[in-house]
């Protein structure tokens, strides 16, 4: 079943008791879902909105998918930071320009400890897939058809929440720490 | 990030636009005529005819809906013109067949070409009527644009059709 798979895990452990993990999103299957839901969200608006109808369903093509590589960009970052600590990284001291960049694969490293469950890191790759799909479609649909917006908004809110929940609940087991006396 | 893009040529052959308004104007005459609407001189002057009196308005009519058809559905032509001027297009005036070229969304429902097609001719037929029943008889002219207008709706309902997304498969 590799050809649905939409993420990977590589990890390796380190010297500090933490795992690298290497949660991997194809640009290919985010696109996919992506025109799959607007397609299905233009089919269902009804023929009276025709040229929104239109431009809701051409959300993947010329012109249209810049927007979409630019709210990836905004979720893929976002996601990061939602990660932390588990994301934290060194700052840089390279310049950070504005491109528009459309990469193959949308990587999130973590740094995890050992206690932290292989199933949170499944759980984790499938929500923030769910999560960046949210955010484009809610942004598109803010332009093409702001009612609909609104249920995508929420559902990537929620989502949000989870990704929040999956990390902070699953930290394995809690230890009292020993006192002298 | 490149798109591939769908090109689809439809053309219009002027000579089955010019048929087709002289058909369906001849066929109104005759149908108002025989319930005794019209006289008979009244049925012979709606009836749009290649003579050289009438021709110039059928062309121009023609023109005028073709060009129409460029502004409704050009979002999507595909079209490099920088220079335009008020001549009768020569394509029209001398039969040939028109072009237009649409450079469509990879997603666009290529079961909706042929439907676009006859869209296109059902508006420019409907309209250059519409033109010609403006001068010849205006107590229809009004029905002859609501259709234009329908078989326009139509061709851009064609126009706006989409296909589903294909899922991305791999090789290993």
């Amino acid at each position: 079943m590799s050809d649905i798979c939409f993420c990977g895990h590589a990890d390796n452990t380190d010297s500090e008791n933490k795992r690298t993990v290497r949660l991997k999103f194809l640009r290919s299957q985010l696109l996919y879902d992506i025109k799959n839901y607007a397609y299905v969200e233009a089919d269902v608006m009804g023929e009276e909105k025709q040229h929104a109808q239109h431009v809701l369903a051409e959300i993947g093509e010329e012109g249209n998918v810049d927007r979409v590589s630019r709210i990836l960009a905004v979720v893929h970052a976002a996601v990061i930071e939602l990660l932390y600590p588990w994301t934290k990284q060194e700052t840089i001291e390279e310049e950070i320009d504005n491109c528009l960049c459309a990469p193959d694969e949308y990587v999130v490293e973590l740094h995890v400890p050992d206690s932290v469950s292989r199933t949170t890191m499944h759980l984790l790759s499938r929500l923030i897939h769910e999560y960046m799909v949210y955010r484009v479609l809610a942004d598109w649909l803010s332009i093409t058809n702001p009612d609909a917006a609104v249920n995508w908004a929420a559902k990537a809110e929620a989502t949000e929440g989870e990704i929040t929940k999956a990390k902070t609940t699953h930290k394995g087991v809690f230890t009292r720490k020993t006192h002298p006396w | 990030m490149a798109e591939n893009k769908k090109n689809l040529a439809v053309t219009i052959q002027t000579k089955e636009l010019k048929f087709a308004i002289m058909n369906k104007t001849h066929v109104t005459a005759r149908s108002l005529q025989a319930a005794g609407k019209l006289n008979y001189e009244a049925a012979a002057h709606m009836q749009a005819s290649e003579d050289l009196e009438n021709s110039y308005e059928l062309i121009r009519a023609i023109c005028n809906a073709i060009a129409e058809t460029k502004v409704e559905l050009g979002e999507y032509l595909n079209e490099t013109v920088n220079a335009t001027n008020n001549l009768i297009d020569s394509n029209v005036e001398n039969g040939n067949a028109v072009t237009l070229n649409f450079l469509l969304p990879s997603n666009y429902n290529s079961a909706a070409a042929d439907a676009l097609g006859g869209g296109i001719h059902e508006f420019i037929v409907g309209r250059s009527i519409y033109e010609w029943y403006r001068q010849t008889c205006p107590e229809i002219a009004e029905a002859c644009k609501a259709d234009a207008e329908a078989a326009l709706d139509r061709a851009k309902k064609a126009l706006y059709k989409r296909s589903r997304p294909e899922r991305p498969t791999y090789t290993p």
